[in-house]
């Protein structure tokens, strides 16, 4: 494993990280049920970028409205979902936690639902965001003890806090009418059919406010990782850090969930894929999972958009990609960079 | 003691009229179904039987409903009754059985398990083992449709009311297909119906009798061999279609389309075709169902001149005994 870690060879892993967001984005531009030539494609890029003058067409419209705020909405969501992902890990030193750990798919999920159900005249997002934080919120302050939040309460109370919100999202189900339902099931399986500029730029707020923060303060989740006696004796005050971390997190997640519904695994996966390309030093991990994790989400959605004729919800494909990775991930060793 | 007599005679008559009464009919899923007394005590979990029943003037005799028709503002308008009829069901998929067998019923009317919304196969064998009649209905075409009506019809012993429902429905219909038959096949309108989300359209499950293709239309998501179904955007775009029509019960406007930067370049955004038809007559085949074509057809060919409006007024006043009350435009 060391070997694997050290060396140029971690140099090159690095580059490869880096650039294939960018690679997959170009392959996702250049694909997709309406064709459209790439050099034409680029062409459209160009002039979009370069804001020039251009005549409105079905093409440009496919190219500039459609896929490419999808595109991005996907690379965003993925790059929260993931960095999410790798931060909690860490603050629990926990392989097997993943950025819903305290409760914000299930809050997200009821959220949308009561939304879809039965108050849809206020924005599924709204609602799926408020309910979200609702849940992290109520996770945090159940675990809340004797001034102190431990890891072990706040994971337990994250796991009830879920069950919780649910079970009330089964009742919302129970009682709606099919067509409603149906509205909700696409929506719990997460997809980015509705995506558009507006979607895209409320998810770059939240990964300005999510992502970007938990990268800036990646040097500390190293301490942190270490575990609390070890932190505490080298200064750091563990349950701010934690709130801080947590906080981050929600925000980054919550965003781009309420936005495309729940997508899984990614923020499971994908860390332990750089931590066993990489190790376990966050202040690489962090950078990496963002850009491996956004790439990861673009090609991911690419293949629900354009292997049938209807859009397969993108929560099922990296759901379907991510449980044999993650078993790949297991044999080849990444657990190992937890240490045993 | 001439009274008396009179009196017996008419109770002889009521008895014998009661032991006589037994039928059997064929439901729409081919299965016979026998009934030994007339229907008192019905329970009734599809949306297009009890809009039959109500205007069949039945609707006393019905003892339970599933919850999502209250869902339906056209019924609770309509039928104001329907409050008060006790809930047996959620939907198909969720009975309480306890609750039905308490209710005494002589009648069971539910979707076919082949239905996408249909009972639960296990369901059915349940019910069949009760000793309870039961009806079930996939409905798949107009025909199917027109049939249902006649079977409700016999067995409440108002064939004259049901054939009078079914023939002005068959006139509608004639009346739509004569138009639109006149369109050549090469200029045929391309269409899409959408959803309760701008990306989940109506596919192409029923083929033929799909309400666009009934219409005179061309479903553009017609291929795809399901009830509905999410497609992306791009796919839409791909389609091209020169008319968007979206659900009565949606909860967004034409408006949200045609303000999109998305949908603009879309030949029916373009030309500022994009409909939201009346929740009135929301609901595929339901006796309300020829209302619908006429209206699809109005928004495809408006050169037609399909006076939806009145054919609409003129169906309400025979069979809801009120004028059409929905948008008229």
């Amino acid at each position: 494993m060391k070997s694997l870690l050290a060396g140029s060879g971690r140099k090159i892993r690095i580059i490869i990280l880096s650039i294939f967001p960018i690679l997959a984005f170009f392959i996702s531009l250049l694909v997709g049920p309406y064709g459209v030539s790439p050099p034409k494609v680029l062409k459209i890029l160009y002039e979009g970028i370069s804001m020039a003058e251009i005549s409105e067409s079905l093409d440009r419209t496919i190219i500039m409205e459609i896929r490419l705020p999808r595109i991005v909405l996907s690379g965003l969501t993925g790059a929260c979902l993931s960095v999410s992902g790798a931060a909690l890990q860490g603050i629990f030193r926990n392989p097997l936690v993943d950025p819903f750990i305290l409760g914000i798919s299930s809050g997200s999920a009821l959220g949308a639902a009561l939304s879809i159900a039965f108050f849809s005249f206020l924005p599924v997002q709204l609602l799926s965001f408020l309910f979200a934080i609702l849940a992290v919120l109520s996770a945090y302050l159940l675990a809340r003890t004797q001034a102190e939040v431990t890891r072990l309460p706040l994971v337990l109370s994250g796991i009830v806090v879920s069950s919780f919100f649910t079970a009330i999202v089964s009742i919302v189900k129970f009682l709606v009418d099919p067509h409603r339902l149906q509205s909700i099931v696409f929506w719990l399986m997460g997809s980015f059919s509705l995506a558009d500029w507006n979607a895209t730029r409320i998810a770059l707020v939240g990964f300005f406010i999510g992502s970007v923060p938990l990268w800036l303060m990646r040097w500390r989740l190293n301490a942190l990782s270490m575990g609390e006696e070890e932190a505490k004796a080298l200064g750091v005050n563990v349950e701010r850090e934690r709130a801080l971390f947590i906080c981050f997190s929600t925000l980054a997640v919550s965003v781009p969930t309420s936005l495309c519904g729940i997508i899984g695994w990614v923020g499971l996966v994908v860390p332990h894929l750089v931590r066993m390309l990489l190790g376990p030093d966050h202040t690489i991990l962090i950078p990496m999972s963002i850009t491996l994790g956004s790439g990861f989400m673009i090609l991911a959605d690419t293949l629900s958009r354009t292997l049938t004729t209807f859009d397969i919800p993108c929560g099922i494909i990296t759901s379907l990609l991510g449980a044999p990775f993650f078993i790949y991930v297991m044999r080849r060793g990444g657990i190992e960079a937890w240490g045993r | 003691m001439r009274s008396g007599l009179i009196l017996l005679v008419l109770l002889l008559q009521v008895l014998f009229a009661d032991l006589s009464w037994s039928k059997c009919i064929v439901d729409t899923e081919g299965r016979r179904v026998c009934l030994s007394r007339k229907p008192e005590r019905i329970v009734v979990l599809t949306g297009t039987c009890i809009e039959t029943i109500y205007i069949l003037g039945e609707i006393e005799r019905v003892v339970g409903i599933s919850r999502n028709m209250l869902d339906n503002p056209f019924y609770s308008e309509i039928i104001g009754r329907l409050k008060k009829i006790p809930i047996v069901a959620q939907d198909m998929r969720n009975l309480d059985l306890e609750k039905i067998i308490n209710l005494k019923p002589d009648l069971f009317i539910a979707l076919d398990p082949e239905h996408p919304y249909g009972l639960r196969g296990e369901m059915v064998k349940k019910i069949e083992s009760l000793g309870v009649p039961l009806i079930l209905t996939n409905l798949e075409s107009l025909s199917e449709n027109y049939y249902s009506i006649e079977i409700l019809g016999e067995l409440f012993e108002k064939r004259s009311m049901a054939m009078r429902l079914v023939e002005h429905m068959k006139k509608i219909e004639r009346h739509v297909r004569s138009k639109v038959s006149k369109i050549p096949e090469n200029t045929r309108v391309r269409a899409i119906m959408l959803s309760h989300r701008p990306t989940l359209v109506l596919a192409g499950l029923w083929g033929k009798e799909d309400i666009i293709a009934l219409s005179g239309g061309i479903n553009v998501a017609g291929s795809i061999r399901e009830f509905i179904t999410e497609v992306s955007l791009e796919r839409i775009a791909s389609w091209d279609p020169e008319v968007v029509t979206i659900v009565g019960t949606a909860n967004y406007d034409p408006d949200l389309i045609l303000s999109s930067p998305q949908w603009r370049e879309i030949k029916a955004v373009k030309t500022k075709r994009v409909f939201k038809y009346p929740y009135q007559l929301t609901g595929i085949f339901i006796p309300r169902v020829p209302l619908l074509l006429a209206w699809c057809s109005s928004k495809f060919y408006p050169d037609l001149k399909i006076d939806w409006v009145g054919i609409c007024d003129e169906f309400f006043r025979r069979f809801y005994l009120r004028p059409y009350y929905g948008p008229r435009n």
